[in-house]
């Protein structure tokens, strides 16, 4: 039997803990705090990371880790990077510079993205329609970056295992032209 | 203003799409207006009997930039309407073939502004309003992610995804996505339209995601050490086992046989 990972990062706020509980056959442990940044209006936040799991038919377990969003952990995006599948990124667009918080995690998480695959969701679009998905679109491409970016809203299971689908399939397409 | 014209209808059909479209004026997006075909003044759409655009494209040397086939049968979909025909699938579709056709428009100012992409232009890889595209062919790759518009439809989002890899035709959109012909065409027409392909002979291989795509992964790759032998070893092992495990698991089978 094998484990294999792939993680969720992305602002604060963006829904980390939600998508990995909205696929986890097991409940998400989180090392969740009361919040006491002003900025965010929710009660808990995650300051270590979530990680939920999936058994695959053959044994194998997939992890799933939801990376702690602040930049001051970054130190943990690359302890948890090694090893993974790939990079499913969830920014909050009503954040106040939600461009700014994605350039963050692409810097963050460089390496995994050249490597494997990643996906970009964004929630809170309903809300806060700006930046609208092509300005995302457009500034992936200034940085020569080609991946699905979607809104989504991750509190609803179809939804995360949509993101998911895109992931594995960008990936497969990856291995394969790996071997060309 | 943007401009459509009809092939293949019966009389009776023509009159009724031509007058649908008139009542539809105060709702769409765009004002469209009927303009007969004579090989010289520029068109935005044909509404077309399903396999009749062929025989436009022949007797006018060129086809719209957009085509919405109008047939018996199937459901509606994107560049497809039954009869009887939907105002409000109708509205539907020609609010996207005109965004289509705006977003055209927009790229070519564009681009006409650019001399360093003149070159793409000549070899007809961006749109130009006064030479329609012809249907796309060979291998092709996204150029960015599309807008929304263009991704709302059945599949659509795979089938961009699919496109953000290796170049592949139409015949193999086809073939990975398991999706109609009619679908993964439509859908590619739509981003040929909006000057989102790179064609094989163009493509350059993106920094980033995919820039390794012929290359071997390196030792201090992230991917998994069992997935790179599984690469090394068997290509289809690697696609066949472990994803589509992950892929059983999650609900959403094989896409691959």
């Amino acid at each position: 039997m094998s484990d294999h990972k792939i993680l969720f990062s992305g602002t604060t706020g963006a829904g980390k803990t939600t998508a990995i509980r909205a696929v986890s056959e097991t409940p998400p442990m989180s090392t969740d705090v009361r919040n006491t940044d002003t900025g965010l209006s929710k009660e808990m936040t995650t300051v270590g990371l979530d990680y939920g799991e999936l058994t695959l038919d053959n044994g194998d377990k997939l992890r799933l880790y939801g990376t702690p969003g602040q930049k001051r952990f970054d130190f943990m995006w690359t302890i948890l990077s090694k090893g993974a599948l790939g990079l499913v990124i969830l920014i909050d667009n009503s954040q106040p510079d939600p461009l700014a918080d994605l350039d963050m995690y692409l810097q963050g998480f460089k390496q995994l993205i050249e490597d494997t695959a990643c996906v970009i969701a964004v929630g809170r679009t309903e809300t806060h329609p700006a930046p609208d998905l092509e300005q995302y679109a457009s500034d992936l491409a200034a940085r020569g970056i080609l991946c699905p970016v979607l809104a989504a809203d991750v509190r609803d299971a179809p939804q995360v295992v949509q993101l998911l689908e895109l992931l594995l399939l960008q990936l497969e397409m990856k291995m394969e032209s790996t071997n060309l | 203003m943007l401009t459509f014209c009809v092939e293949g209808l019966q009389p009776r059909e023509e009159l009724l799409v031509k007058s649908l479209i008139r009542l539809l004026d105060h709702l769409t997006h765009q004002q469209w207006r009927y303009q007969p075909p004579d090989g010289k003044t520029h068109i935005h759409l044909l509404l077309a009997a399903p396999g009749t655009n062929d025989a436009f494209a022949a007797r006018y040397g060129k086809l719209p930039a957009a085509l919405l086939e109008l047939g018996y049968g199937g459901e509606s979909g994107h560049g497809y309407l039954p009869w009887p025909l939907r105002p409000d699938a109708l509205e539907r579709e020609l609010n996207r073939l005109g965004s289509l056709a705006t977003t055209q428009r927009a790229d070519t100012t564009q681009a006409n502004t650019t001399q360093a992409n003149s070159a793409q232009l000549l070899t007809g890889m961006l749109l130009s309003q006064t030479q329609p595209l012809q249907t796309p062919t060979g291998a092709m790759r996204l150029k960015q992610w599309p807008s929304s518009h263009l991704l709302s439809g059945p599949g659509r989002m795979r089938l961009a995804t699919l496109l953000t890899g290796q170049p592949m035709d139409v015949d193999e959109l086809v073939r990975r996505s398991k999706l109609e012909r009619r679908i993964c065409q439509t859908f590619v027409n739509d981003l040929q339209h909006a000057g989102l392909l790179h064609y094989a002979t163009s493509v350059q291989p993106a920094p980033t995601i995919g820039s390794q795509a012929t290359q071997p992964l390196p030792a201090s790759s992230s991917m998994p050490q069992e997935v790179r032998t599984a690469i090394a070893a068997k290509p289809a092992l690697a696609s066949a086992g472990l994803l589509n495990r992950i892929r059983i698991r999650l609900g959403i089978g094989k896409l691959r046989g």
